[in-house]
């Protein structure tokens, strides 16, 4: 009833009036609409370490860029990625206090996602586990700016491609392709999730579009980044 | 609040293990370790560097043009490899503690090197300026079963007038520029000639431990063409007892040189004395 005096209000010319208006009158029905701006990362995290129900409002933002990123750089399964995932939260729990706040909180988070991803991978890998590369269109998608896609490919073809050079490329090479492509991280994240310098990441960088661009070439894939030098 | 499956999963899963979070000084102290690691590194290395110095202060490095013909195989034995060792671990545990803090890992390694290199090298010249990488040399010579001190290599390298090296201590400066040496490595006296030689500012005097370079000539004589102190920042009282004592070498041999310098001294005059009188008679 209240929702339906205010949309029907909308259309006037005195909506902002009247939002403050209702949102006052009825802020105990809808707390969650008072609550603005929302809070940030960092807000969440202080919260967090005081009561843990704030942490389900981070696990919420983060879990499912966290799974994608799981599923690009490492090609687990769904199912696996979600088991890691959940190793993952445990851990930022376990280390919460240890944020500072001298990284954003996602370079932070994601830090922790890499090292545990990478970490299982490799264990996975060097009990002799191969891994069928499951194609995932959706993880896969690059804006078309980004990257020179023939023509003749739909997405999904493109996804496919795009996929497979990336896991034929080498780790290091990957991961920051990865971090800059499809996670649009800054140079800077990047260098505080990896933790290595900003110059280093952008030598990384380059030498991965270019081993990028060599893969595709090897593979029979005729694309390469928009901003390949 | 409203949360996904996963999230409530999640929060289930930390009630159920009793998952804690860390302390926030467990962090603290994780970081000042790193700190401290890093700071206790740079002073190993900057001692590891004092020793350096004083080992090429000391070496004369200059002279080795005219080693001929072994000169290389005697500056490989005198360079203080061990302390070059020791200077490049304990820069790689400086790097590695400073890159593991917090924010180590935004400076690149070059940079962190030439940071630690040159907080290794500023504050190992002042250690060396007070004495320390000498003191630090003689602990590990002294101590270390391993270890085989400046002195001694310079000693070996030294002792070899066929070659052209004489080394030992000044017990009588006469009038004809003649100086009377001991050489207590071969445990005999030399006379040394020095009117054409090079000589150190610094004036020579009985008791001077020094090392000559030259030529021998017949019997007991050496022809000197220049003189140095033997290790010239151990001129010094300290430094002199210090080469005394270990003049011949060995720690086995320790007793025979806690003989009173004074005491051999004057017994190598009388004796040297009484010879010569012997030959007026």
């Amino acid at each position: 009833m209240i929702f339906e005096s205010l949309v029907v209000r909308q259309s006037s010319n005195s909506i902002h009036s009247l939002y403050t208006f209702e949102f006052e009158l009825f802020s105990d029905s809808f707390p969650l609409m008072t609550q603005n701006p929302p809070l940030t990362d960092e807000q969440l995290v202080q919260k967090s370490i005081e009561n843990m129900d704030f942490f389900g409002e981070l696990v919420d933002r983060y879990e499912m860029k966290l799974k994608y990123y799981i599923l690009r750089i490492s090609s687990f399964s769904s199912h696996e990625a979600d088991e890691i995932l959940q190793e993952i939260f445990l851990k930022v729990w376990q280390n919460l206090q240890g944020y500072t706040g001298a990284v954003k909180f996602s370079s932070w988070i994601y830090r922790i996602a890499h090292n545990e991803t990478i970490s299982a991978y490799r264990k996975y890998t060097s009990r002799g586990g191969d891994k069928t590369v499951e194609l995932n269109e959706e993880i896969f998608e690059l804006a078309p700016s980004k990257i020179n896609i023939p023509a003749e490919f739909n997405a999904k073809e493109s996804a496919h491609m795009i996929q497979q050079v990336l896991q034929a490329m080498p780790e290091k090479y990957r991961e920051v392709l990865i971090f800059q492509y499809f996670e649009d991280m800054s140079y800077e994240e990047i260098s505080d999730v990896l933790k290595k310098p900003m110059g280093t990441v952008a030598t990384l960088v380059n030498r991965a579009k270019k081993s990028f661009r060599e893969t595709a070439d090897r593979l029979s894939f005729q694309f390469s980044f928009h901003d390949e030098n | 609040m409203t949360k996904t499956k996963f999230s409530d999963s999640i929060l289930e899963k930390i009630k159920a293990q009793e998952v804690t979070q860390k302390s926030r000084w467990y962090f603290v102290f994780k970081n000042g370790l790193f700190w401290t690691i890093f700071s206790i590194a740079v002073l190993f290395g900057a001692l590891g560097f004092s020793v350096i110095l004083f080992s090429f202060f000391e070496s004369d490095f200059d002279l080795f043009s005219f080693f001929n013909p072994h000169h290389q195989q005697i500056f490989w034995s005198l360079l203080p490899l061990f302390w070059f060792g020791f200077f490049t671990l304990f820069l790689g545990f400086s790097v590695w503690g400073i890159h593991a803090t917090r924010k180590g890992y935004k400076l690149s390694i070059l940079l962190l090197l030439g940071i630690n290199i040159f907080s290794s090298m500023a504050l190992g010249s002042v250690f060396y300026g007070f004495g320390g990488g000498e003191k630090l040399e003689r602990i590990f010579d002294e101590r270390a079963p391993f270890y085989e001190g400046l002195e001694h290599r310079m000693k070996r390298v030294w002792q070899n007038p066929d070659q052209g090296r004489l080394a030992g201590e000044i017990l009588e400066i006469r009038s004809d520029e003649t100086l009377l040496v001991f050489n207590s490595f071969q445990g005999k006296q030399w006379i040394v000639q020095y009117r054409d030689a090079r000589i150190p500012k610094r004036e020579l005097r009985v008791g001077m431990p020094i090392k000559i370079l030259g030529k021998r000539g017949q019997n007991d004589l050496f022809l000197a063409s220049e003189i140095r102190p033997f290790m010239p920042r151990r001129m010094d009282g300290r430094g002199m007892r210090n080469t005394e004592r270990s003049f011949e070498g060995r720690k086995e041999n320790q007793n025979h040189f806690e003989l009173d310098r004074r005491k051999l001294r004057d017994e190598m005059r009388s004796s040297l004395f009484r010879k010569e009188r012997s030959l007026y008679k």
